[in-house]
């Protein structure tokens, strides 16, 4: 779906400057569009924004033809995948992939085989029982980007999607085939 | 010595330093008498037992009143600590330190203060007699212990998962229910073991703010005592140590990441 920016500002409380200021910004549907930027620029605090975690201070943010303003994170239909991985330390990679899933109420059956599906995709297959600390750090970090696709976002925010994934599985169908929105830093 | 030897001999002292004490309430309360010089009773009797466990005694009912204390003031101690834990922990903000200080309180004040203040604030409230008053007075040295440990468990939590979990999908109860409640429940287990334990043990505060109306099992048993009955007040301090004794047990298992069972071998 269609992504606007439109004049988007924000500044954090005590911050002198504002970190984000008229930001204008389109990405067509099925896009990928990646944001660059040096080390403190305001790229995960315009992806923030986005997914809901912050509010702007001014302008708006749409998302096919409605606005995502006021919506909170949960109903924006966006997924965000953060720096860090922040795989969830109680439940198993195969719980983790499938914790948005199960939110939907989806049939046990139905998530097992879904989660299965995107395991492979994302070279995890096999490993569903493991805790998240007995994984390397690429694969958490696949295992965070998994979480998120299983679930056909609208918009797909990925904050560094290099970090942790070796070059071998950058290339992997998982990043190159998804058709949701992308956004990428 | 090989270490193993000396893990043995630890495990040993610390075992008889726990049962010790125990020797002489277990041989008290099946006793028919016992008088000073000799080693052991003349005569056994299950007398105590009887009347400990029976409705005369008013044992088991105290029991139970003791334990519906204990839960209640760990609940709420859970239900405001988990919270104000989580403010501290988290933000900085103007007088977290004075709040520091105050919920430190508690623990430095002498109790006798802290019990006559109390008294009189719960006097003019109506609340003097009432088991709800002393669910209330127990929350005094109970909350700042709780509040404090969750302070601690959410200084090391890292708040972007539960965005993480909202991204997925999650609303604000689910996302605490599934996510944040689960990553802080080892910490919050222990703050309300040892919640449940302080009221548990709590003998002053019940006293004066029970009005000799809540008779919880300290209180049970120190009347006893206090009537020369040292068999039954035996009987009543080997069911008031249990809880102690089993989350001990428990907490051990859990440091050790062993079964209840391993810990006993050591
Ligand atoms: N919670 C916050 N409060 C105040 N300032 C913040 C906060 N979070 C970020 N900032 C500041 O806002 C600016 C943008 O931060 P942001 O995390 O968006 O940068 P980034 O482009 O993602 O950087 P990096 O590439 O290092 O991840 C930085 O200068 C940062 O110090
Ligand atoms: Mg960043």
């Amino acid at each position: 779906m269609r992504l606007e920016l439109q004049g988007l500002r924000l500044a954090y409380p005590g911050a002198g400057l504002a970190t984000i200021s008229d930001l204008d910004l389109v990405a067509e549907k099925g896009s990928l569009t990646a944001l660059l930027g040096p080390s403190g620029s305001g790229k995960t605090t315009v992806m923030k924004l986005i997914a809901g975690h912050l509010s702007p201070d001014a302008g708006d943010i749409r998302l096919g033809d409605r606005s995502l303003l006021g919506l909170p994170p949960e109903k924006r239909r966006v997924a965000m995948v953060f720096q860090d991985p922040l795989l969830f330390p109680h439940l198993t990679l195969a719980g983790n992939v499938g914790f948005g899933l199960r939110l939907r109420g989806l049939p046990p059956a139905r998530i097992a085989a879904d989660v299965e599906a995107m395991l492979a995709r994302v070279q995890l297959a096999g490993l569903g029982d493991r805790r998240p600390h007995q994984l390397s750090g690429g694969q958490q970090q696949r295992a965070a980007l998994a979480r998120a696709l299983v679930l056909r976002p609208d918009l797909l925010l990925l904050d560094e999607p290099s970090v942790g994934v070796d070059p071998l599985s950058r290339r992997s169908p998982a990043l190159t085939r998804a058709s949701a929105t992308r956004c990428a830093a | 010595m090989r270490a193993e030897t000396w893990r043995l001999l630890a495990g040993v002292l610390v075992a008889l330093a726990l049962v010790l004490p125990l020797v002489p309430l277990a041989i008290w309360s099946g006793a028919h008498g016992w008088r000073y010089p000799d080693l052991l009773p003349q005569q056994w009797s299950g007398k105590a037992w009887t009347l400990a466990l029976s409705d005369r005694g008013g044992v088991v009912e105290s029991l139970g009143l003791t334990l519906t204390i204990a839960i209640a003031t760990t609940a709420l101690a859970a239900l405001v600590g988990v919270p104000a834990g989580r403010a501290l922990g988290l933000y900085d903000f103007r007088g977290k330190r004075l709040i520091l200080l105050l919920l430190l309180a508690p623990a430095i004040l002498p109790g006798i203060a802290l019990v006559l203040g109390l008294h009189d604030l719960f006097l003019r409230l109506g609340l003097v007699g009432t088991t709800g008053g002393v669910i209330l007075a127990h929350l005094v040295p109970v909350l700042p212990y709780m509040t404090l440990v969750m302070a601690a468990v959410f200084a090391g939590f890292d708040t972007r998962i539960e965005a993480q979990a909202r991204s997925l999908g999650a609303g604000p109860l689910r996302t605490f229910a599934t996510v944040t409640l689960p990553v802080i429940l080892p910490g919050l287990l222990t703050g309300a073991l040892f919640a449940f334990l302080v009221s548990w043990s709590q003998y002053l505060l019940t006293l004066a703010i029970g009005g000799g109306r809540v008779q919880t099992l300290p209180l049970v048993l120190y009347s006893y005592a206090a009537a020369g009955r040292n068999d039954v007040a035996g009987a009543i301090a080997l069911i008031y140590i249990l809880p102690g004794l089993a989350i001990l047990l428990f907490t051990a298992s859990r440091v050790t990441g062993r079964g209840f069972g391993a810990v006993l071998r050591p």
